[in-house]
């Protein structure tokens, strides 16, 4: 496999980008909740696929909520946004009003709202960056799944006949109300894929020389 | 007319400083971010300041409010990726004479300046 390191300006350019994306989510999320969502500056790296469930298991010891739509086009592989369990009944419970904690036990209607969540941040991550890198991509419609692990990030990219060796990930955390909640969003992308939207980005950072 | 950018992204700085030389403006200082920017603040004594929002350390809001306090006659132009009404009104109700969103528009920026100078 091989490793893609991004240069610090590459690194800066994408968190941008995606920054403009993560605004975009926080302002939706704002008009449902009617709350002011506080932001902090996202965290963006490519990682090998490989590496991607050790963060899983690492960094999120619960289940975790996956929403994950397939790209087709410029950028094509998957986009899967991860909750952590805690971080998707927050969620619920600002949507519904509720007290923190009310929400345990998911519903269907639950997922529901979760899964229009997940394509309002998708939708304005992965769209922010095939924008402003002038990348075109269909998705398919968003599904939910739950206890996001190696087996379901390869079922994400089924059918997609190149192989996957690197994601790209934008780790986002806000707040609303005081009370965190953290997405993680991982494009598993195919290799000419990757490489375009590196070429794309280099091309914005030169015509600013 | 002199013109502090506080962005903690370079690249952000960059679009920034390429629109303003080419509207004929000349960038004082840059910040990365708040508390650098209300260093440089009181350090250039700026006519106009662009300002990011979300920025590590001390952010946009907090800045803007400590620049402010200290020197009221400085034009705060916010130039944020958070475009929530809420943010925006937190903002004018602080004393940013403009809002202008992210990706900016070059025309938009331009024209701001020339209102806040």
């Amino acid at each position: 496999m091989t490793k893609i390191k991004l240069t610090e300006e590459q690194k800066d350019a994408i968190t941008e980008i995606a920054n403009i994306g993560v605004g975009k989510a926080a302002n939706s999320l704002s008009k449902m909740t009617r709350k002011l969502i506080e932001l902090e500056v996202p965290y963006v790296d490519v990682i090998l696929i490989d590496e991607v469930p050790k963060i899983i298991t690492e960094r999120y010891h619960d289940l975790v909520v996956g929403v994950y739509q397939t790209m087709r086009g410029d950028l094509t592989g998957s986009v899967v946004l991860m909750f952590p369990r805690e971080s998707s009944t927050r969620l619920i419970d600002i949507l519904k009003g509720n007290v923190f904690g009310t929400t345990d036990v998911l519903t269907k209607d639950d997922h529901e709202i979760l899964v229009e969540i997940g394509n309002i941040l998708i939708g304005s991550c992965a769209g922010s960056l095939s924008n402003f890198l002038g990348l075109g991509v269909d998705y398919t419609i968003p599904r939910i799944a739950f206890n996001v692990s190696s087996s379901f990030l390869d079922f994400t990219v089924v059918g997609i006949p190149q192989k996957i060796e690197n994601a790209l990930t934008i780790y986002a955390k806000f707040k609303v109300s005081d009370t965190e909640i953290i997405g993680h969003l991982i494009l598993l992308l195919v290799q000419d894929s990757i490489d375009l939207l590196i070429k794309r980005v280099d091309e914005r950072i030169k015509e600013l020389e | 007319m002199k013109i502090l950018v506080v962005d903690d992204s370079l690249f952000q700085r960059k679009i920034l400083r390429g629109i303003l030389e080419k509207g004929g403006y000349e960038v004082a200082g840059e910040a990365v971010n708040g508390r650098e920017g209300i260093e440089k603040a009181v350090e250039i004594d700026p006519d106009v300041i662009i300002m990011d929002i979300i920025m590590p350390d001390i952010n946009g809001i907090d800045a803007l409010k400590k620049i402010l306090a200290t020197n009221p006659g400085t034009r705060v132009i916010v130039c944020s990726s958070d475009i929530q009404e809420k943010r925006i009104k937190e903002a004018i109700e602080l004393g940013a004479v403009y809002y202008i969103t992210k990706p900016v528009d070059e025309e938009e920026l331009l024209k701001a300046i020339q209102t806040a100078g």
